[in-house]
């Protein structure tokens, strides 16, 4: 008789290799479809663009080879967008990489904390800043907000409306009070924001920002986009 | 329109009623706490609940009105190097948060060297199996600080056991002092796909599992399809009503346990929430006509 483990590894391959075990299959039907089910809740502009079935299909795929390291799906498929990007069917949609990595952005955010950063970062000697803990910087290069907000309204139609230009486009994405949030954001705003967040050091995120345009449009663009932002709180020193 | 009920009506600072209960899913969050429908409790999959998301905020606010039960489907009991000590944590903080009146898992495993395959699958009743599983709900409720109840699952195919699965269940909670959630659409499709009977099942769980440590019984419908082979198969996919036969187990198993908090569950092909008040208050009907009135609130957990 096989040990507890040995068993366990058998009946595993057994589901992963598509042996003919009867009764398996029901095993391996409901594991694929529950990973699929939290693909698409997770990419749901992904599935509205490409269909179930061509979803589904490439979701399969993904699932049969990466399967999950916790019982909490929701965090489950951060490689599906590459894993999307080079699947065949999917070159057809050059923009689908982009909407992918958008749709998990604000999946991610919308589980996140409702919450600031613990550690204020000093802007200079009189403001300090706290950003919403959940907060990150997507660059893409194609109007995924648009595509995404025409595949909501129901208005598919529109989609050949938009300008797909491919240029580069940022939003930085964070879980407000009624869900994730997106705004987009211009290239100085940005850099000082990827900066910020890796780095923590206001001077270097600004020299970075500096690099796209000069200091007056830059330090504009960081107080529209940045600071005057509700994932900013600013604190003033009165000393 | 149905009765609105508020928390005062549920007697949430008391013991779980046995009471038919409903199986609470996303979908009908919404609904739910617009209408604030009559329903004895609620219970939940706390894996749907490990995240700051809105279904999160919205459980709290569900939570202030009706009793909440926690249905665990990722402790991985019986894996062979031991549950996951990190879903145990994040099931702690919930029980802390929520406070439910019951908390239950499966007497399955769902991971191995560290892949998680989202599924209840099928342990071998051995010794080595029944001592792993037995060791997984001691740390289970150490941690929570609580009895913790486990399901009997559905089976698709029989495997060599070296006993039967109410002698495994009855060892266990003669070790480990744990209560039994007993599913009755489980014992009846795992009987019809392995081959033996559902009464004599039925039978032998409430002849060998003390009656004391019941503590929920679970309702559901299944699909039956017909295999590549000819054969019919049961599948326990929770997406339809409860079957005749299943009703009949569940009338003969209240008759001989007495009343016992009892859930609707539907996942799939997910109806209205009428569709499930409809289910609870067949069961309900069942345990207030097969159990003495003064009974069926009184039922610790």
């Amino acid at each position: 008789m096989l040990s507890l483990v040995e068993f366990q590894r058998r009946i595993a391959g057994d589901i992963l290799h598509d042996a003919p075990q009867e009764g398996v299959d029901v095993h391996r039907g409901t594991i694929l479809g529950a990973l699929v089910n939290a693909l698409r809740l997770t990419f749901p502009t992904v599935v509205k663009l490409t269909g179930t079935d061509f979803f589904d299909q490439v979701a399969t795929e993904y699932a049969r080879d990466n399967l999950p390291r916790s019982a909490v799906l929701y965090f489950y498929g951060d490689g599906f967008p590459d894993f999307l990007r080079d699947s065949n069917g999917a070159r057809a949609l050059p923009y689908l990489w982009d909407v992918a990595r958008f749709d998990l952005k604000i999946d991610r955010a919308g589980h996140a904390a409702l919450a600031l950063q613990t550690q204020a970062i000093p802007i200079d000697p009189q403001l300090e800043v706290r950003l919403a803990s959940s907060l990150t910087c997507l660059q893409v290069i194609y109007p995924v907000d648009l595509v995404r907000d025409a595949l909501d309204a129901g208005y598919p139609k529109r989609l050949s409306d938009l300008d797909m230009t491919p240029r580069p486009r940022h939003f930085a994405i964070w879980r407000g009070p009624d869900g994730a949030a997106v705004k987009p954001i211009g290239p100085a705003a940005a850099a000082f924001l990827n900066t910020l967040l890796k780095s923590g050091a206001a001077e270097d995120a600004l020299r970075h920002a500096m690099q796209f345009t000069c200091a007056t449009d830059a330090l504009a663009e960081i107080q529209t986009d940045i600071l005057g932002s509700s994932f900013t709180r600013l604190t003033w020193s009165t000393a | 329109m149905n009765p609105r009920f508020s928390r005062n009506d549920a007697c949430r600072s008391g013991p779980v009623s046995a009471t038919a209960g409903i199986g609470l899913r996303l979908p009908h969050h919404r609904w739910l706490l617009e209408q604030r429908p009559a329903v004895h409790w609620l219970e939940v999959h706390p894996e749907n609940y490990m995240t700051a998301g809105a279904q999160s905020a919205e459980l709290e606010q569900i939570a202030n009105d009706y009793p909440l039960s926690l249905h665990a489907v990722g402790l991985s009991l019986g894996t062979a190097g031991g549950p996951d000590l990190a879903h145990l944590e994040r099931l702690g903080e919930l029980v802390s948060r929520y406070e439910p009146y019951l908390v239950s898992d499966h007497l399955s495993w769902s991971a191995v060297d560290g892949t998680y395959f989202p599924d209840l699958l099928p342990l071998p009743y051995t010794d080595e199996a029944l001592d792993v599983f037995a060791e997984g709900v001691d740390l289970t409720q150490s941690a929570l600080k609580r009895q913790m109840l486990v399901e009997n699952p559905s089976k698709y195919f029989p495997l060599p056991h070296a006993m039967s699965e109410a002698d495994f269940l009855a060892e266990l909670v003669r070790r480990t002092g744990c209560g039994v959630l007993l599913d009755i659409n489980n014992i009846y499709v795992s009987a019809l796909n392995c081959g033996s009977d559902p009464d004599g099942q039925m039978h032998e769980y409430l002849a060998k599992i003390p009656h004391s440590n019941i503590g929920e019984v679970h309702l559901a419908g299944h699909a039956t399809v017909i295999g590549a082979d000819g054969r019919q198969r049961r599948i326990d996919d929770h997406g339809a009503q409860v079957c005749g036969p299943v009703w009949r187990l569940f009338r003969h198993a209240i008759e001989t346990l007495g009343p016992r908090p009892t859930l609707i569950e539907w996942d799939t092909r997910l109806p209205s929430f009428e569709v499930l008040q409809g289910e609870a208050s067949v069961a309900q009907w069942i345990l207030e006509e097969s159990a003495p009135a003064e009974h069926l609130y009184a039922i610790a957990r």
